[in-house]
C-alpha cells in the first residue's frame, strides 16, 4: 500500500503549491487573454473577445518591434558571453598562484542584485560625469554617448548583460572544460597539432554538450531581462532598446490594457517555447539531459 | 571533487605543447597572468565602484571628475537603516527568503525523490510542467495574485511572498535533486529497508544524509532569485512586509537618484548572496545547470 | 420593479437624506463609498495609511507631519505610509484602486493622473464631502495660490488637497551669461534661448539641456515650448478640445516646439536622450550645462554648496515663450480613496493640513516646492529657496496658469505614452514633426475610443 501511495503523497505538497499558486494565475491570465479587461476605463468595451487580442497582437507593430529587439539583444549577448566565457575559461585553466582566488572572485556580477546592477551602469555610462567616458578622455579617446545614443544604446544594454553573466558562462564552460579526458589532447600533441587546431577539433567537439546546456540556459533568462534595463534605459532612446520584457510591462502596468497584456504574454510564451524546443530538438539536448536525470 | 583535481597537464586550447614546455616558457605564463589580471579588473570594475559609491557622500558619488581617493562615510548606510526602513526590510527579506528557500528545499526534494525513485507515469511530462511555471513572466501572475491575496487576507503577510518564492525555486530543486537522487546508489536503500526502515526513514536517515551536496546546489539559486524579487514584493506587500528590493527601488528618486543611498543598497543586497556562492561555490555549477553538469 | 422596493417606505436613518444628496450629484458610487467612513466611531483609535512616493515632503508625512498630527488629536490619529519610486507608484495606485482595496486612506497622485481616479470614482472628494455632511470642519483654500488649484477642481469642486505643485522654470548660469556677455531680457522667447545655447557651448559646458529619456520629463520639454503659442481658457486643457477632438497641433504648435527642440539639440550635452529626472541636477550642480528649462521641483539642490559646485550663481525665471505667457501648473494632490473606512478622520487630517502647519513641516524637510502663501512671502524663506523668485515672475508678468498634461483623459499614463513616443521620434530624426503629430492624433484618437 505504501509503495502505492508514497509517491503521490510525497508529490503533494508540491502539486499544492503549484496549483495555489501556479496553476491558478495561470489560468487566470489564460482567461483574462482571451477578455477585453480595462479595468482603469469602464467606459471601453469589456468582457469575452475570443481570440481578438491574440489577432491584434499578430498585428501589434510595438510587439514585432519589441520581439526584433529581444531577439537581437538575445542573440547577441549569449554569442558575446559564450566567447568570452570559453576564452576566460581557458585563460583561467592554468596552474598559477592565486588562481582559485580568481575564480571564485570572478563570478561576483552573477551575483548582484539586478536593480543595483542597472543603477550602478546607469552612473557609470552617464556621458558627462560617468567614470567611462571619463576613462575614455583619460586615455584621448572621444567620449560616447551610450545609453543616450540612438546607435550605441542596445549596444550599451547588451555590455551590461554580458558583464553580468559571462560569469555564469565562465562557470559552467570551466567546469566542462576540467571534466574534458586528457588522452585526445595527448594524441594532438604527439600528432604535432597546432594550438588553434587542437581547440578546434579536439576541445570544441567534446564541448558541445556543455555549450548547447549553457547556451539555452542563458537565452532562456536573457529574454526575460527586465530590472536592470527598465532602471538604466525604460525601453529608449525612441524604442532602441524597447524589449519584449519592457513593452509588457508597460502594456499591462501603465497601459493596464490586462487583456491584451496577457495576450501578448502568452504569444511570447509560445514563441520561446517554440524557440527553446527547436533548439532542443537540434541539439538532442533534452534528451540526453532526461536520460542522465 | 572538482576543486581538488589538478588542473590539466596540457592547458586545453592555450596548448596543445606538454607542460614541461609551458613552464619553459615563463613569457606565456606571464602573458596568461597579465591576462588574468585585466579580465579580474574588467569584471570587478563596476562591482568596486558601486562599493565605494556606497561610502561616497551625496556629492562625490556624481562629482567629476570622478573622485578615487576620498573619506569613506557610513551616511549613506544611516540613511539607509533610519529613514528609509532597510533594517526592518533586511529583517522582513531574511525571513521571507529563509522560509521559502528552507520550504523549496524540502518540498521540492519530496516530489524529486518520489519523481526519480518510482515508477509514476508520465513523471517526464509532470517534470516539464514544474518548469513549464518557471517560464511564465512573472508579469501575468501579478494581477491575479494580487486579488487572491486580498481575497484572503494575505496582502502585505510574509505568507504570501513565502508561497510565491516557494514556487519559484520548486522547479530548481525538483529538477536538480531528480539528478542528485538518482546517483544515489539504490543498493544503499534496499539494504535499509531490508533492515526494517520504513521508506520515510530511508528517505530521512540515509537518503537525505547523502543528497545534502545537491540541497547546497540548490539552496544559492533558490535564495538568489527569492532575495532580488522585486515585482511581486513590491505590489503585494505594503508597510509590514515589503523586502529589500523595494527599499532599493525606493532610493531610486524622481529628482535626483539618491545614488549613494542606492548604491549601498546594493552592496548592502549582493554580501549575503556572495557569501553563499562562494561557501557552496563547489556545487554552484551543477545548482545553474539543473544538475546536468558535474563540476 | 427593484428600484420602486428600494425606494420603498423604511425605517429611515440619519445616513439617508445624506444618501439623497450624493444621489443628486449623480455619485452613486461616492455614495456607497461615503457610507464606510462613519463606520468608526469618535474616540476609536484609527490609522490613516497613505500611499505616496519618494520625495522630500513624504518624509515629512511619515515624520515630522505624523508626529504633529499625533499630538494634534492627542494620540488618537496615526499616520502611516508607504514610498513608492515614481514608476510605480502608479501601478500601485490603479492595482489598489481598481480593485477596490482599502489599504490605503489617502492616496497621493500626479496631476496627469487625477482624472483616472476620479472618472472611476475610485476617490471622495473633499467639498462633496463636506456639503453631504456639514459637521466636518471647514477648509481653509486662503492660504494656497488658486490658480493651481485648477488641476484637481471639477465641476467647481475641489477633490483633492494639494501637497505641492510644480511650474516650469528656466534655470541659467548667471555667471556664464555674464561672461558671454548676455544680457538677460526681462522675459525670454524661445530665439534667445536658442542664441544664448548656441554661444554658451564651449569649454566642456552644454549651452542648454533637456531631458529627453523620461516620459513624463520629455513631454515636459515638449509641452514648455506648445503652452507658449496659443491662449487657452482656464478650465481647458491642451490636448483636447470639448468634442474630445486632440488639439495638441492647433495652428501646428506642436511641430513648431519639437522644431524648437530640435534647433537646440547641438547645443546639448551627449547623452540627452537618455536624460531622465534624476540626471537634471548632478549635470547643473557639476557645471556641465549652462541653461535649462524644466519643473521647478526638480532642482532642489544647485544652491546648496556642499553638493552643488556652482551654488550661488544660478538665476531662475519663468520658462520662455514666442508668444503668450502662461505656465501649466502640475503637482502632487491628496485623495480620500472612496474604499477606506476612514474618510471622516483623512477628510480631518487634511482640513488640519491646510491650517499650514504641515506646508512648514514640508519646507523643513527640504521640501522646495511650497505651495502655503505665508512662505511664498516670507523674504527668509525666499532667501533660502531662490527658486520661488519664479512665482513673483509670475506676478509681474502677468502670466497665467494652464493645464495642459492630459488632466480631461482617463487613460492619461497610456495617452501621454503615446504622444512621447511621436515627440521623441521626430526629435531623433526618425520622421518629421509633421508626421509625427500626425500619428500623434491618430493614436490618441485611437485610444480614447478603447
Amino acid at each position: 500500500m505504501r509503495e502505492r501511495y508514497g509517491p503521490w503523497l510525497m508529490l503533494t505538497p508540491c502539486f499544492i503549491v503549484l496549483f495555489v499558486v501556479g496553476i491558478y494565475p495561470l489560468g487566470y491570465s489564460l482567461w483574462i487573454s482571451l477578455n477585453a479587461y480595462h479595468p482603469t476605463n469602464p467606459s471601453f468595451p469589456q468582457g469575452f473577445i475570443l481570440f481578438e487580442n491574440y489577432v491584434t497582437a499578430f498585428f501589434d507593430e510595438r510587439a514585432r518591434h519589441a520581439l526584433g529587439v529581444t531577439a537581437l539583444f538575445t542573440f547577441s549577448s549569449v554569442s558575446l558571453s559564450l566567447v568570452l566565457g570559453m576564452g576566460i575559461a581557458l585563460l583561467f585553466n592554468i596552474r598559477l598562484p592565486g588562481v582559485a582566488i580568481a575564480r571564485a572572485l570572478i563570478l561576483i556580477p552573477m551575483l548582484v542584485t539586478p536593480i543595483a546592477v542597472g543603477i550602478t551602469w546607469r552612473i557609470m555610462y552617464n556621458p558627462e560625469l560617468g567614470v567611462i567616458n571619463y576613462l575614455l578622455r583619460l586615455v584621448g579617446l572621444p567620449g560616447q554617448g551610450w545609453l543616450g545614443s540612438m546607435n550605441q544604446a542596445l549596444l550599451s544594454v547588451i555590455i551590461v548583460d554580458v558583464w553580468q553573466w559571462t560569469p555564469f558562462m565562465f562557470l559552467i564552460l570551466f567546469a566542462g572544460v576540467r571534466s574534458l579526458p586528457k588522452s585526445p589532447f595527448e594524441a594532438a600533441a604527439i600528432d604535432g597539432a597546432a594550438r588553434w587546431q587542437t581547440f578546434l577539433y579536439v576541445t570544441l567537439p567534446m564541448m558541445r554538450p556543455v555549450i548547447v546546456l549553457a547556451v539555452l540556459l542563458r537565452a532562456v533568462d536573457s529574454v526575460r531581462t527586465f530590472d536592470q534595463i527598465f532602471m538604466m534605459t525604460r525601453g529608449g532612446p525612441n524604442l532602441v532598446t524597447d524589449l519584449a520584457s519592457i513593452y509588457l510591462h508597460r502594456v499591462n502596468f501603465k497601459f493596464f490594457d490586462i487583456g491584451y497584456g496577457a495576450a501578448l504574454s502568452w504569444a511570447f510564451l509560445i514563441l520561446l517555447l517554440a524557440a527553446v524546443i527547436a533548439f532542443i530538438r537540434y541539439t538532442g539536448f533534452l534528451r540526453r539531459a532526461t536520460e542522465a536525470g | 571533487m572538482s576543486t581538488e583535481r589538478a588542473a590539466h597537464d596540457f592547458p586545453i586550447g592555450l596548448g596543445g605543447a606538454p607542460r614541461s614546455y609551458v613552464m619553459r616558457r615563463t613569457g606565456a605564463t606571464v602573458l596568461a597572468a597579465s591576462a588574468i589580471l585585466l579580465v579580474l579588473t574588467v569584471f570587478l570594475f563596476p562591482y568596486y565602484w558601486m562599493v565605494t559609491s556606497a561610502f561616497k557622500a551625496a556629492g562625490d558619488v556624481t562629482a567629476y571628475p570622478p573622485i578615487w581617493l576620498f573619506e569613506p562615510t557610513l551616511e549613506n548606510f544611516r540613511e539607509l537603516f533610519e529613514d528609509l526602513g532597510g533594517l526592518e526590510a533586511l529583517r522582513n527579506s531574511l525571513i521571507v527568503v529563509g522560509v521559502s528557500t528552507c520550504l523549496a528545499l524540502i518540498i521540492g526534494s519530496m516530489a524529486a525523490y518520489a519523481l526519480a525513485r518510482y515508477d509514476i507515469k508520465g513523471k517526464e511530462t509532470i517534470a516539464l510542467e514544474i518548469l513549464l511555471v518557471r517560464m511564465l513572466p512573472p508579469i501575468v501572475s501579478v494581477i491575479p495574485l494580487f486579488l487572491l491575496a486580498k481575497k484572503f487576507g494575505l496582502f502585505d503577510t510574509y505568507t504570501i511572498l513565502i508561497a510565491i518564492y516557494t514556487l519559484m525555486g520548486l522547479p530548481f530543486v525538483v529538477w536538480v535533486m531528480r539528478v542528485f537522487t538518482q546517483e544515489i546508489p539504490r543498493s544503499i536503500e534496499e539494504a535499509a529497508l531490508i533492515d526494517g526502515c520504513t521508506r520515510l526513514q530511508v528517505l530521512f536517515r540515509i537518503t537525505l544524509p547523502l543528497m545534502l551536496p545537491g540541497l547546497a546546489a540548490t539552496v544559492v539559486i533558490v535564495f538568489m532569485f527569492a532575495w532580488n524579487e522585486y515585482l511581486f514584493a513590491t505590489m503585494l506587500t505594503s508597510s509590514h512586509a515589503k523586502t529589500l528590493p523595494v527599499v532599493a527601488a525606493v532610493t531610486v528618486k524622481p529628482r535626483a537618484i539618491s545614488w549613494g543611498v542606492s548604491s549601498a543598497a546594493g552592496v548592502l543586497m549582493s554580501v549575503p548572496v556572495i557569501v553563499l556562492a562562494l561557501l557552496a561555490q563547489r556545487y554552484l555549477v551543477r545548482g545553474l545547470t539543473f544538475g546536468v553538469i558535474k563540476d | 420593479m427593484a428600484h420602486s422596493s428600494m425606494n420603498g417606505p423604511r425605517p429611515r436613518r440619519p445616513g439617508v437624506s445624506r444618501r439623497a444628496i450624493l444621489k443628486g450629484m449623480g455619485g452613486a458610487a461616492a455614495a456607497a463609498a461615503a457610507t464606510p467612513a462613519f463606520r468608526a466611531r469618535a474616540g476609536d483609535k484609527v490609522n490613516l495609511n497613505v500611499l505616496l512616493t519618494n520625495i522630500p515632503w513624504t518624509d515629512a508625512i511619515l515624520s515630522t507631519v505624523a508626529e504633529a498630527y499625533n499630538a494634534h488629536t492627542g494620540g488618537r490619529v496615526t499616520i502611516t505610509g508607504e514610498q513608492m519610486p515614481y514608476e510605480s507608484h502608479y501601478e500601485k495606485m490603479v492595482l489598489e484602486l481598481s480593485s477596490g482595496s482599502s489599504t490605503f486612506d489617502i492616496v497621493t497622485s500626479d496631476t496627469i493622473w487625477i482624472r483616472q481616479i476620479v472618472n472611476n470614482n475610485w476617490v471622495t472628494g473633499l467639498e462633496p464631502m463636506k456639503a453631504a455632511d456639514p459637521s466636518l470642519p471647514d477648509l481653509n483654500w486662503g492660504d494656497f495660490l488658486d490658480g493651481p488649484y485648477l488641476f484637481s477642481t471639477f465641476n467647481d469642486e475641489r477633490w483633492a488637497i494639494h501637497a505641492t505643485q510644480s511650474t516650469p522654470v528656466f534655470v541659467y548660469r548667471k555667471d556664464l551669461l555674464e561672461d558671454a556677455g548676455i544680457d538677460p531680457p526681462p522675459l525670454w522667447n524661445w530665439d534667445q534661448y536658442r542664441d544664448a545655447a548656441a554661444k554658451l557651448t564651449k569649454n566642456g559646458v552644454s549651452g542648454a539641456a533637456m531631458l529627453l529619456g523620461g516620459q513624463d520629463a520629455c513631454m515636459g520639454d515638449w509641452m514648455f515650448r506648445v503652452m507658449g503659442y496659443d491662449p487657452n481658457p482656464p478650465g481647458n486643457d491642451f490636448l483636447l478640445n470639448d468634442d474630445a477632438e486632440p488639439i495638441f497641433n492647433e495652428n501646428n504648435r506642436g511641430v513648431r516646439a519639437i522644431e524648437r527642440m530640435k534647433e537646440i539639440l547641438d547645443y546639448c550635452p551627449q547623452g540627452v536622450f537618455n536624460f531622465d529626472y534624476p540626471d537634471g541636477p548632478p549635470l547643473m550642480q557639476e557645471g556641465k550645462a549652462a541653461l535649462v528649462v524644466h519643473w521647478l521641483d526638480m532642482w532642489p539642490g544647485l544652491d546648496d554648496p556642499s553638493i552643488s559646485k556652482h551654488a550661488g550663481n544660478f538665476g531662475y525665471t519663468i520658462s520662455p515663450t514666442d508668444n503668450v505667457s502662461q505656465h501649466m501648473v502640475a503637482g502632487w494632490g491628496m485623495f480620500i480613496s472612496a474604499f477606506s473606512e476612514h474618510q471622516r478622520e483623512a477628510y480631518e487630517f487634511m482640513a488640519w493640513m491646510l491650517e499650514g502647519k504641515a506646508y512648514q513641516l514640508f519646507r523643513e524637510a527640504g521640501e522646495t516646492t511650497l505651495i502655503y502663501k505665508p512662505d511664498l512671502v516670507d523674504p527668509a524663506v525666499k532667501a533660502e529657496i531662490p527658486l520661488l523668485e519664479v512665482y513673483d515672475d509670475i506676478n509681474d508678468y502677468k502670466t497665467t496658469y494652464t493645464a495642459f498634461p492630459p488632466y480631461k483623459v482617463t487613460n492619461a499614463a497610456e495617452v501621454q505614452r503615446l504622444i512621447y513616443e511621436e515627440v521623441i521620434a521626430a526629435v531623433v530624426g526618425e520622421k518629421s514633426p509633421e508626421t509625427a503629430m500626425q500619428t500623434a492624433e491618430d493614436r490618441v484618437v485611437k485610444a480614447l475610443r478603447g
